[in-house]
């Protein structure tokens, strides 16, 4: 199965979205910040790239998630102003989780509430796998948190490692948690084929420049489903560029975020 | 022999204390009885700050879409001072200086409305045939992760799901 990951601004890029889900066959497209009404978004993805539909009731506000299989293969299990949870099925032996999210704004929160709001994810996430009984989960989307930040990888947030033969998870204080693989510690930096992260904000005395706020987490089930070589941070969609002048993801045309794209066996 | 009451006055009888979740609970009751039972709520809480702090989540679901729910919005409460913190429209924590006016403008809102029609004309798409058709392929998942002893955990104990499920004995 195939994903699609994309903040894409508020801006109208459907024919994009359309381009780099045919690009990559995707048969699950996740948008944060979507400006238009999902149905309509729909239908012009459909003009583009036929096959999708929304998922339902869809009443999250910065997460929509649109699928290209039949919809009576998909559930919907949670969702808030921030996430959106689904259980699919289109094997029924091996269903799916699919967690979408998109976290309060760093412009916004403080670094304690970011991890109090990791702490609510990990909860909503266990409470997702016990409604769906299983525990064969991802979590797509923008985080608002680059993956070495407390709430990324702290046992009671959303533990997520670096190291899938580490995330099998630990006893933390008498009380065991569960781990996360995180793929996109491995895309950091200019050794990467891709671009150093997925946005970038050049800040003040301590900065990164590059951040991975869109970022993938695989339960240790999934993690050795990936498909290491098919997880990419895009930065050209049907040969269009979507770097300003200096490399950056030009927040201007198109999104400030690039998209990220993975395969699941 | 009637025993001695060596308790006092506890001073319990008078007490019309401000309680956050009893309003929010009061107000899910409401929303039943307005909505049929179509569309319910509950309120879900959780302490943070080491417990300083406790929040909660208002929670919309219905009992035709199975497995479903919404959380409308979330409130912050510090019991030592009494403080309500909730969260606005930018993401942002704000003090409310009144809670129950606060609730009601998000309650009476277009945009809490939309959610509750939503989720009102999800119920009644789902009729009890399409309910059997989508439960029936997970009940098969279960069954195969069963097999491969992968039953998930639970953050409330285990289910009673999984209480016929035991692990083989060596042999």
């Amino acid at each position: 199965m195939r994903f699609l990951f994309w903040n894409i601004n508020k801006k109208p890029l459907q024919t994009l979205v359309a381009d780099a889900a045919r690009e990559y066959n995707a048969d699950v497209v996740v948008l944060a910040e979507l400006a238009d009404d999902p149905r309509v978004f729909c239908d012009l993805l459909n003009h583009e790239y036929p096959g999708f539909h929304p998922a339902s009731p869809n009443l999250c506000e910065r997460v929509k998630v649109f699928f290209r299989f039949d919809p009576a293969k998909s559930e919907t299990i949670y969702e808030s102003r921030w996430v959106t949870a689904h259980n699919l099925w289109l094997d029924p032996l091996r269903p799916l989780n699919l967690v979408g999210v998109h976290l309060p704004s760093k412009l916004w929160t403080t670094l304690g509430d970011q991890v109090f709001d990791c702490v609510d994810l990990r909860d909503t996430i266990e409470e997702v796998e016990f409604r769906a009984l299983h525990a064969r989960t991802l979590v797509v989307g923008d985080f608002n948190m680059n993956p070495f930040e407390d709430g990324m990888v702290a046992a009671r947030g959303l533990h997520a490692t670096m190291n899938r033969a580490s995330a099998t998870g630990r006893i933390v204080r008498r009380r065991f948690h569960r781990s996360f693989y995180n793929p996109m510690w491995s895309k950091f930096g200019d050794l990467t084929p891709g671009p150093s992260g997925t946005h970038y904000w050049r800040g003040d005395h301590v900065s990164f420049d590059w951040n991975m706020f869109d970022q993938v987490l695989l339960r240790p089930s999934l993690a050795e489903k990936l498909v290491q070589e098919k997880i990419k941070i895009v930065d050209y969609i049907a040969g269009v560029s979507l770097h300003d002048g200096t490399g950056a993801p030009d927040g201007r045309r198109y999104s400030d975020h690039f998209p990220i794209v993975f395969e699941v066996d | 022999m009637a025993a001695t009451d060596l308790w006092g006055d506890i001073g319990l009888q008078n007490t019309t204390a401000f309680s956050v979740p009893n309003i929010l609970k009061d107000q899910a009751k409401l929303l039943r009885q307005k909505t049929g039972g179509d569309v319910c709520a509950e309120v879900w809480s959780s302490g943070l700050d080491q417990g300083n702090v406790i929040q909660y989540s208002f929670q919309l679901w219905s009992p035709k879409v199975p497995n479903y729910t919404y959380t409308l919005f979330r409130v912050r409460f510090d019991p030592a001072t009494a403080a309500i913190w909730i969260e606005t429209d930018s993401d942002r924590w704000a003090l409310v200086p009144d809670f129950e006016s606060w609730l009601a403008d998000v309650l009476s809102s277009e945009d809490t409305r939309d959610k509750v029609r939503l989720l009102r004309q999800s119920a009644s798409d789902m009729d009890a045939t399409a309910l059997e058709e989508r439960t029936l392929p997970i009940q098969q998942a279960l069954n195969a992760l069963r097999e491969t002893r992968l039953a998930p955990p639970s953050r409330f104990g285990r289910s009673p799901r999984y209480s016929g499920v035991r692990s083989p004995k060596p042999e």
